[in-house]
């Protein structure tokens, strides 16, 4: 059902414009006062909202700036009796989707319907489509059907729409940088810049003009005025990674920008207003780095509005085989390739601690794919995921990945030929070229080591048994 | 209005006196306007914008009156059109109304000519436009306009542009939030036009309240005369009082 609220306080005009919007299929309900509007939008949000500019308590296009909190999903038309470029600059930069000067065009209004009307129909799509999506355990480019994850998406949707600032934590290579991406991505600033920058990444000497930008002039080497990375965000997201990077004076210059929405350029004395919304993440205890006085409190409150702590990924081991399987259809993908998992290298996958996390995994997973022919096995994972150990591969075929160590090698070769000979000892040793001496006093080592007791060792042959 | 507008100063004569004054009062009415252009264009465009809409809902409504064939339905279907006819009356007489405000302030009558006018509807209109500039600037506006006819003996064309200038220097004077009240009280002598705008803009200079005699010419004058001369920090006032007899007629 699509509903339009008309905010206008003219009431021939609102009538009329009610019965045209129930002609086209609205369900429409007027308001004559921006007080009016607001109450009746946070009540029940709609599909579409027709304002007047002029408004007896005040501008209709103030109502456009609270519309991400009140309707972020409607479509906001303002209507003015007078057309300026300023109020129409004023107008898109509010995210007003259409900007009619009265009379109004009914012809150019119907367009404005039929674009809603497809925008709906594509958003259900594209809704349809997460969900199948998410009950695959996918989620904007993140992986996981893990209640932990399955958490951590539910709070990605809830605040994405929102302005508010959020602070990502979790161990590295936990997928900090693609919450933001997701976050971004979901947000009404969708279609202006994501832009990521990395705080621990640019040395201390750049990162203030990085950061705010310089004129021409400021320094020995500014040759031309130069925008910062809040000024090209400005309309969009600004990510900062490694936040507790940041030296503590541009933590006061950060601060101060989040507060005001100014930024004066280095060597500037000029404020330049930006529009931004910031995420920032850390794989350290931020409270302790204010303990430690390296992060300032007041930085911190205003940063963590809203906090997502990522779980590592041995917490979600559950997740580990999809996330896997991702990876490798990613490989495929790009090398027009067909490979799969080998039951046995996903068991392997899962048995592992993954300190590195999902970046981990990930460089795992491609260097198998890499090495494997059409099947990667356990073989094909680096020895420190194995640990030289893992099931018989289907035929009873052995295989060592290179750099397993020569002990374990023949271990597994004396186990799986005793096993593969009913457990018989005399052919054990004759298949493996050793005598049958060799062979009782291995498999007592075994049985040592592991209590191994799949073939006992039984007492040895009388010298010259063999 | 700005801080450097120059009061007209006279050159020559008596005639040239008088025509540099009237070019003066012109000039000052010309002003007034372009401030206030797009408050006349919304009245203008707001009762067209009824009416267009109103004719695009008769033209649906006659398309389903063709397809209603049973008897009861077509009634509803003549009381439909019947509110939408109505609508478009409303809208019309609005736009009539709004035309003669448009063209009581933008052609006030001729220079010179003396006529009995009710100040209080000349005031409701004009305030009525400040109140649409007022919208757009984020500030609020209170018009305190006695219900009653306020006759004035007087040249329209004059205390239009006195009208004009004193909406347009509150205006000039409101930033964002600013609360303007304008009103308009008369006694058997005179009548009283006072603006106050709180908070004033403090890049704005203010004007001290000042009374005007009664050649009306000068009013205009002193008032585009009167910015400039700071009195409050805080509040931009001004007050205005006009005899209600003309010239000799009020000695």
């Amino acid at each position: 059902m699509l509903t339009a609220l008309i905010v206008e306080d003219d009431e021939i005009s609102a009538r009329a414009l009610e019965s045209l919007l129930k002609e086209e299929g609205f369900v429409p309900y007027t308001v004559s006062t921006l007080a009016a509007a607001r109450k009746r939008m946070a009540e029940q949000p709609p599909s579409l909202a027709l304002v007047d500019m002029v408004l007896p308590d005040g501008n209709g296009l103030d109502l456009a700036k609270s519309l991400g909190e009140l309707a972020p999903e409607a479509s906001f038309v303002l209507i003015t009796g007078f057309a300026s470029v300023e109020t129409a600059i004023e107008a898109l930069r509010s995210g007003v989707a259409d900007y009619l000067t009265k009379p109004i065009d009914f012809g150019r209004l119907k367009l404005v319907f039929a674009h809603l009307r497809r925008e709906r129909e594509l958003n259900a799509e594209i809704g349809a489509l997460r969900n199948e999506l998410l009950g695959l355990g996918r989620f904007e480019g993140l992986v996981g059907s893990s209640p932990a994850m399955q958490q951590i998406f539910d709070l990605i949707r809830k605040v994405a729409p929102t302005q508010a600032s959020v602070l990502v934590l979790g161990e590295s290579g936990t997928g900090k940088e693609l919450v933001a991406e997701a976050i971004h991505r979901l947000s009404k600033r969708r279609s202006q810049q994501f832009v990521a920058v990395n705080c621990g990444a640019i040395s201390p000497q750049l990162i203030e003009s990085e950061l705010f930008g310089h004129e021409r002039g400021s320094f020995t080497g500014a040759e031309k005025q130069h925008r910062g990375f809040f000024e090209r965000a400005s309309g969009g997201t600004l990510f900062f990674d490694e936040v507790s990077e940041m030296p503590p004076e541009l933590q006061v210059k950060l601060l101060r920008v989040l507060e005001t929405g100014l930024v004066v350029r280095v060597g500037g004395d000029r404020s330049v207003p930006v529009d931004l919304r910031v995420i920032a993440a850390s794989n350290r205890d931020l409270e302790q780095a204010v303990a430690e006085g390296k992060f300032r409190q007041d930085l911190l409150y205003r940063l963590k509005v809203f906090p997502i702590t990522l779980p590592p990924l041995r917490q979600r081991v559950e997740d580990v085989d999809a996330i896997a399987e991702s990876f490798l259809a990613e490989h495929n993908r790009r090398e027009g390739r067909q490979q799969r998992f080998a039951a046995a290298a996903l068991s392997a996958l899962r048995a592992y601690s993954w300190p590195g996390n999902v970046r981990e995994l990930k460089n795992v997973v491609y260097r198998a794919a890499i090495l494997a022919d059409d099947e990667v096995g356990v073989g094909d994972l680096p020895v420190e995921i194995h640990g030289g150990q893992w099931p018989d591969e289907p035929g009873g075929a052995l295989r060592f990945a290179p750099g397993t160590p020569v002990a374990v090698v023949q271990k597994r070769l004396v186990l799986a030929t005793l096993e593969s000979l009913d457990g018989d000892r005399t052919r054990t040793a004759d298949a493996l070229g050793i005598s049958i001496r060799t062979l009782y006093n291995w498999l007592k080592e075994y049985q040592a080591e592991d209590g191994f007791g799949g073939a006992e060792a039984g007492p040895p042959p009388a010298d010259g048994a063999n | 209005m700005s801080a450097s507008a120059p009061p007209p100063t006279p050159t020559g004569g008596e005639s040239d006196d008088e025509d540099a004054q009237e070019t003066a009062l012109l000039a000052l009415h010309s002003r007034a306007l372009r401030r206030l252009h797009s408050s006349i264009e919304h009245h203008l465009r707001s009762p067209l914008n009824s009416i267009g809409l109103n004719l695009e809902l008769l033209a649906v409504e006659i398309a389903d009156l063709a397809r209603r064939d049973d008897r009861d339905d077509a009634q509803e279907g003549r009381e439909s059109l019947s509110e939408v006819l109505a609508a478009l009356r409303g809208g019309y007489a609005r736009l009539i109304g709004n035309v003669d405000t448009v063209l009581e302030t933008v052609l006030p009558g001729s220079a010179g000519r003396v006529e009995t006018l009710d100040l209080a509807q000349l005031a409701r209109r004009i305030a009525d436009l400040g109140g649409t500039e007022s919208v757009l600037l984020r500030a609020s506006w209170r018009a305190d306009i006695p219900p009653v006819p306020v006759t004035l003996k007087t040249r329209r064309d004059v205390v239009v542009t006195a009208l004009l200038l004193v909406v347009c220097s509150a205006l000039e004077h409101a930033g964002t939030a600013a609360r303007i009240a304008f009103s308009l009280s008369s006694d058997s002598e005179s009548a009283e036009i006072r603006v106050e705008v709180e908070p004033c803009r403090q890049d704005e200079p203010t004007a001290t309240a000042r009374e005007c005699g009664h050649w009306l010419p000068l009013l205009a004058r002193r008032l585009g005369g009167s910015y400039g001369e700071g009195a409050d920090e805080r509040a931009f006032r001004l007050h205005l009082s006009l005899p209600r007899l003309f010239g000799a007629d009020a000695c």
